[in-house]
């Protein structure tokens, strides 16, 4: 089979695409933005400082796991900046590991499936992921391509995780949960930053950063970043040659134009290579032509936001941004520039009613440079979207009950209007108890593949000298596949050093898509001539899921920190009787039944700290993954302010594992190898 | 399920890391560096901080409390300290006097307390608050907008990230209590009238 080496570019066909997103404020069930502080005091007790001091030092809100997140009607996790840094994890992908619930899948040194509540899959993500209120999620195969999502993990405030449904606040595609990555502002990353360091896998991840002052009123800061991954392994030993390096450079600029008006700017360009090795499928003998050849994926995007507060009238936001990539490699090349505008109000609050409503505009347009292998009809495509959503949170008996209602319309370009609305109740019981419920309908709308995509996925000899050829086509009656989905969770927060979060759903899916295969018919064109063994696209599957999550937080000590959860998911997918496809229902088998993970973070006296975290993931059955359990450890010290060493490793407990089953597009899944690092981290 | 043996044996040879480190660690007397954890945070050890400071800089007078008993400091509602005002006051000594902690949970249960913190959970009950502690000579301290205004003495805010506070010169001259020019000098003076206005 081929074996496509790197970003899941090669996949056929995608899933979903993803719509509209809401700036990263907007939504009543994320926590409000979080200060998290830049300066680091010394100590709990700070009665020893001046008061002069005390007015100097900066905050870090309570909220980051205690207040504002007690207080969403949904199943939601908040992964601080400082414990991505504590963890000794430096790529995002890999920092989603923390959330409880999550699935991260690694499947190659530049690949991620990652998702929650099942449906784990390469080319079909149902995670819809923004960066600062911009949408990484791509158009063109239904997911996203972490590797070039590579932003210094130290601007990294915080990255809110949103389990189940989204898509009234955030638009399509949140059908499974929402990522939203946070960067700090300008203000909290003043001076310099030098990170620099080795590992045996991560070889780099090196940034300098400066952040300065424009006046009295504006902040910004200005990054450089390295990042060098060294290859994976095959599980027969051999090296994968996935390794890949990365340059990439941006900036964030902060103003407060007045005392209501808030700008900001900022932006991002990049560029990634590696090698790409594998076969692809070919009409003459041997049927299989290998490649040895190199891959790159650059990008820019741009985003402005302007905030304005109106004391007695809440808060508008309006946000436009410009974002292109390119993937060029051996299979097919693509080139993407999306323009996007939003806006959105979030009015005062009055008898009890907080009301939110926002529109958006997002225009995309790409260009493919077709391969024999991946190729796209039309090769050139725009597309509009337009959207309008608003919320209503109502809220009686002094907030202790509330009420929250909302819906988005979407207007796409594959499929007309889809209307997703959400319903969501919450009830405080006492001072220490919450208990939430939610029924919403989040779809997937078919992503530019699911329409016209075809995959040549492989040939092989027929009867008499004849030419096989193995396809996978798109098809443009493809609709949106859709959830509905109940949820109901249970929060108990005795005391700030102690919470408990446990978060149950049940999800009827719709319309899942399914491969059928087809009448086999001649074609000519490419000589010579071949029969055409088709199976195309179509919605033929509904299923069901259903799981548990449960986490807890245990502050043992001001020092110490404890963080543990456990996952229980199950997924039954129903194929039509009409469905002739075999193989979509594996699908089933690419999340494990129980995840869970333990963490510690401790700090110790003379400025050390020491991290642990241990991860248990299940066995996956499509592929026979076993369960592995993984074991990352960080032990920092900071010598003197701003200037710390650490020294760590993840997969500490096995040389090396594997995390997906892979599949028959992307051929063997590679295995993932221990790493090692040291690193040094000076702030000046 | 978990069929793999070795993964059991990697489950405990894990756990048997983590409670490792964490057990010979201990917990440690000297303080570490500030880490914006869960629970508590730098904004309640700073305000843990200045409720010591206010212990401090203000003045009540003589006859509301016995002069060897402890300055004590009142929390009411939710504790959003996580230890922090344990920590702030404990072997303190103001003026000659030490410093005492009481919680309520309930506005009902309130005693008398030289400092009274009242904390945002109970921020809706202030008119029921402030009739309870009238004429009682009690520094009453808030966190919530609007605190000052309706008749409490200091109010915190957050303003560009660090913690700020508001002092009610009306409301401490009816309470009796004398604030220190150290502590004026940093604070912000609620703006004259503000309690007229309600």
């Amino acid at each position: 089979m081929t074996r496509r080496s790197k970003p899941p570019l090669g996949g056929l066909i995608p899933f979903f695409l993803m719509f509209c997103h809401l700036p990263a404020a907007a939504a009543g069930i994320a926590t409000d933005p979080v200060e998290v502080s830049s300066a680091r005091a010394e100590a709990g007790d700070l009665t020893s400082l001046s008061l002069e001091d005390l007015m100097n030092i900066e905050v870090t809100s309570t909220a980051k796991k205690g207040q504002k997140v007690a207080d969403a009607a949904a199943a939601i996790y908040v992964i601080p900046g400082d414990e991505i840094l504590r963890s000794g994890i430096t790529s995002i992908p890999e920092a989603l590991r923390l959330a409880p619930g999550i699935q991260v899948t690694r499947v190659g040194a530049a690949s991620w499936a990652i998702t929650s509540r099942g449906f784990n899959s390469l080319f079909a993500q149902w995670m819809l992921v923004l960066i600062d209120g911009r949408t990484v999620y791509s158009p063109l195969f239904a997911g996203v391509y972490w590797d070039v999502q590579d932003l210094p993990v130290e601007d990294i405030e915080r990255i809110e995780v949103i389990r189940g449904p989204g898509a009234a606040l955030w638009g399509a595609n949140a059908v499974n949960g929402v990522i939203n990555i946070i960067t700090r502002k300008a203000k909290d990353t003043q001076g310099g930053l030098l990170t620099a360091g080795y590992g045996t896998e991560e070889r780099a991840a090196d940034t300098l950063q400066y952040g300065g002052a424009f006046g009295a009123r504006g902040h910004y800061r200005v990054y450089g970043r390295y990042i060098r991954h060294d290859s994976t392994v095959e599980p027969s030993g051999v090296d994968s040659r996935d390794e890949w390096d990365g340059r990439r450079a941006g900036f964030r600029a902060d103003w407060d134009l007045s005392a209501r008006d808030a700008l900001t700017l900022m932006g991002d360009t990049y560029g990634n290579h590696g090698p790409s090795v594998g076969s692809s499928a070919s009409l003459t003998p041997p049927y299989s032509t290998p490649f040895d050849s190199q891959q790159a994926s650059t990008g820019t995007d741009v985003v402005a936001r302007w905030e304005h507060r109106h004391p007695g009238e809440g808060r508008t936001d309006l946000q436009i941004y410009h974002d292109r990539t390119s993937r060029t490699g051996p299979i097919f090349d693509q080139d993407r520039a999306t323009s996007d505008l939003d806006f959105q109000h979030q009015m005062a609050a009055r008898g009890g009613h907080e009301v939110i409503w926002g529109v958006g505009y997002r225009i995309t347009s790409d260009e493919i440079g077709n391969g024999f292998e991946i190729s796209f009809m039309p090769d050139s495509r725009r597309d509009n979207l337009f959207s309008a959503f608003a919320q209503d949170d109502i809220s009686m008996a002094e907030g202790r009950f509330r009420l929250i209602l909302g819906a988005r319309l979407e207007h796409n370009d594959y499929t007309g209007f889809e209307l997703q609305p959400d319903l969501r109740v919450l009830r405080k019981v006492g001072e220490h108890q919450t208990v939430w419920g939610a029924v919403s309908r989040a779809v997937r709308s078919p992503a530019r593949a699911d329409f016209g995509a075809r995959d040549n996925l492989a040939a092989f000899p027929g009867p008499g000298g004849s030419t096989f050829l193995v396809s996978f086509f798109g098809n443009d009656l493809f609709v949106s596949e859709d959830v509905l989905a109940y949820q109901a969770g249970y929060r108990f927060h005795p005391a700030d050093t102690f919470h408990v979060d446990l978060a149950t759903f049940y999800s009827q899916y719709r319309n899942l898509r399914t491969i059928e295969p087809g009448v086999p018919f001649l074609e000519t064109d490419p000589s010579p001539p071949h029969v055409v063994i088709p199976a195309t696209v179509a919605n033929n599957m509904d299923g069901v899921a259903y799981g548990a999550e449960v986490a807890a937080n245990l502050r043992v000590s001001p020092q110490w920190d404890l963080d543990c959860s456990y996952t229980y998911f199950g997924l039954d997918l129903d194929p039509d009787s009409s469905s002739l496809d075999t193989t979509s229902i594996d699908l089933e088998g690419d999340s494990p039944r129980h995840q869970a993970q333990i963490r510690s973070e401790l700090s110790l006296p003379k400025r050390f700290s020491v991290d642990n975290a241990l991860y248990f993931v299940g066995r996956l059955e499509n592929g026979g993954v076993p369960s592995h359990l993984r074991l990352d450890s960080q032990v920092a010290w900071m010598i003197r302010q701003g200037l710390e060493v650490s020294v760590g490793g993840q997969n500490l407990l096995e040389s090396r594992h594997q995390e997906s089953g892979g599949s028959i597009f992307l051929g063997t899944a590679a295995e993932i190898e221990r790493n090692v690092y040291g690193k040094i981290t000076w702030r000046f | 399920m978990l069929k793999a043996p070795p993964s059991c044996r990697l489950l405990a040879a894990g756990i048997a890391v983590i409670l490792g480190v964490g057990l010979s660690g201990g917990v440690p007397a000297a303080p570490a560096r500030i880490e914006p954890a869960p629970g508590t945070s730098v904004e309640y050890q700073i305000k843990a901080a200045f409720l010591y400071n206010f212990a401090k800089f203000v003045e009540w007078p003589p006859p509301a409390f016995d002069d060897d008993a402890p300055l004590t400091i009142g929390l009411l509602g939710e504790d959003p300290f996580g230890g922090a005002i344990d920590q702030a006051i404990e072997g303190k000594v103001v003026n000659g006097r030490g410093l005492a902690l009481k919680r309520f949970a309930k506005v009902k249960d309130l005693q008398p307390t030289a400092i009274l913190f009242i904390s945002r959970s109970s921020s809706r009950d202030l008119d029921e608050i402030f009739e309870r502690t009238r004429g009682a000579h009690v520094l009453t301290v808030g966190e919530s907008d609007g605190f000052a205004g309706k008749g409490g003495v200091i109010n915190f805010f957050t303003d560009e990230n660090k913690v700020r506070f508001e002092i009610n010169l009306e409301a401490a001259r009816a309470a009796g209590l004398q604030i220190s020019s150290k502590l004026l000098g940093v604070a912000r003076i609620a703006p004259a009238g503000a309690e007229r206005e309600r």
